[in-house]
């Protein structure tokens, strides 16, 4: 353990990127091999060509020596509440190297990133260990967006799906070459069946491509309803769709659709991460509670024409009557949110779920898919 | 609580390394640091800091967790804490 007098933790540095890339790959991602030049490409791009950056927010290291031990990747993103700026540090990319665990660099990292300006730190998408860290630190579990909702597309392919994960790769290969006839006449089934709780309904919206300044008009319009909410602009969302489009962080495609009603009035919008065959990712869904109903039942046919066999995103807590009523069920398996502040009007806000905040407006979206 | 003496203190640190790293309790000494025991990083940290709350009915803040840096200073932040409470 170090003395106190030096401080290892420093800001990452563009000569950190060979050395972080390999953390990335090799300790998070727990891959094997020599780190492919596309991780190097990723974390030079996020960390430092970012829309968001800022200087006195930066990602950190803990360098022992010339060595980085460990890496935290922190994202700025800007938000407003009550009509002011507030500045949120979205803590990332997460990796201590196994040599270096007991030098205690993780609790050196974190607690380096809790002290920065920002009037929020926060995590979208922790998993139980590092949910655990981060609440002996003084981070607290936001429930509101912890709560995840999920709906089959194709049920039965959904339950195989669902078993196979959990079982052997033996077990799971045999189990869906034997149940895809039955899980085909089934899901065909479910889709059509009037008494379905799983049929796809025609819906009376019109489609289009969803683009930056109509997002931009379409949050502004909608986003008033609550208390803390993010600020877009073209040039970062741009960057944004870009970076989840050439990334796949969680999917093979992004869809981006506008909705629109019968007299061309835009009702709502959704964002989703296509994966043909598997469960596809919702970034944001957006509209009035009056219509959210059609535009859920829009975005279960568009997936399910697309491909995919059901849908998982994070629930709005004033909206869940509505996931409910859509045969949606729940579950806070999907990444814990987080976040912690010197200031506790921020927390009283997240933990009352009085916040526009999707997984576009976090470090969800910024996943590296490769 | 009472005041303890230092082989009692360094005993109940003993039971708390036990409980937290499931190892012998024998080979924590008041010179030990992190890297003598494999499983001392940042989660066994906070994973020994709970063994210590509880061994000791003590609760810890962040700042001391951050200065627990080796037995010593877990004894002398066990100690200064017993003493608040002592005096309290």
């Amino acid at each position: 353990m170090r003395g106190r007098t030096h401080m290892p933790v420093r800001p990452l540095a563009e000569a950190d990127i060979p050395q972080v890339a390999d953390l990335y790959w090799k300790v998070l991602r727990e891959r094997t091999g020599s780190t492919p030049p596309s991780v190097r490409a990723f974390i030079q791009e996020l960390y430092f060509t970012n829309p968001w950056m800022d200087a006195s927010l930066p990602s950190l290291v803990y360098d022992d020596k010339g060595t980085v031990a460990g890496f935290l990747g922190v994202v700025p993103r800007r938000m407003t509440s009550q009509g002011k700026p507030v500045r949120i540090a979205y803590g990332g990319n997460f990796a201590v190297h196994p040599d270096f665990r007991t030098t205690l660099a993780g609790l050196h990292l974190l607690r380096t990133y809790m002290g920065g300006g920002q009037d929020l730190s926060q995590t979208d998408s922790a998993n139980d260990t590092s949910r655990a860290l981060l609440e002996r630190l003084g981070f607290t579990t936001i429930l509101p967006f912890s709560v995840h909702w999920v709906r089959a597309l194709r049920p039965a392919r959904a339950l195989t799906y669902a078993i196979a994960r959990v079982a052997q790769r033996s077990l799971t290969d045999s189990l869906a070459f034997i149940s895809k006839p039955f899980c085909d006449i089934a899901d065909k089934l479910a889709a059509t069946l009037s008494s379905s709780p799983f049929r796809q309904v025609q819906s009376r919206l019109h489609a289009s491509e969803l683009d930056v300044d109509t997002l931009i008009s379409c949050v502004s319009q909608f986003r008033n309803q609550y208390n803390l909410f993010p600020e877009y602009d073209a040039p970062s969302l741009t960057w944004l769709f870009s970076f989840m489009e050439r990334m796949k962080g969680h999917g093979q495609r992004l869809r981006k659709i506008l909705l629109r009603d019968d007299s061309g009035t835009v009702v709502g919008w959704y964002v989703y991460y296509l994966t043909v065959g598997g469960f596809a990712d919702v970034a944001q869904i957006g509209g009035s509670r009056k219509q959210l109903g059609e535009i859920l039942d829009h975005l279960f046919r568009d997936a399910w024409q697309e491909g995919a066999i059901a849908l998982h995103g994070t629930s709005d807590r004033r909206l869940m009557d509505i996931y409910s009523d859509k045969n949606c069920f729940f579950t806070c398996r999907g990444g814990w949110t987080l976040a912690h502040s010197r200031k506790p009007g921020f927390m009283d806000i997240l933990n009352s779920g009085d916040a526009f905040l999707s997984r576009l407006d976090g470090e969800w979206c910024l996943a590296f898919g490769g | 609580m009472g005041s303890v003496s230092n082989e009692e203190l360094l005993g109940k640190i003993r039971g708390a390394f036990k409980s937290a790293f499931d190892i012998d309790p024998q080979a924590i000494n008041i010179n030990t640091v992190p890297s003598d025991v494999s499983s001392w990083d940042s989660m066994g940290h906070v994973t020994l800091a709970s063994s210590l709350e509880q061994a000791f009915g003590l609760t810890f803040d962040v700042d001391d967790l951050m200065a627990m840096e080796n037995v010593k200073e877990i004894c002398r932040i066990v100690q200064s804490k017993l003493g608040q409470v002592q005096s309290a």
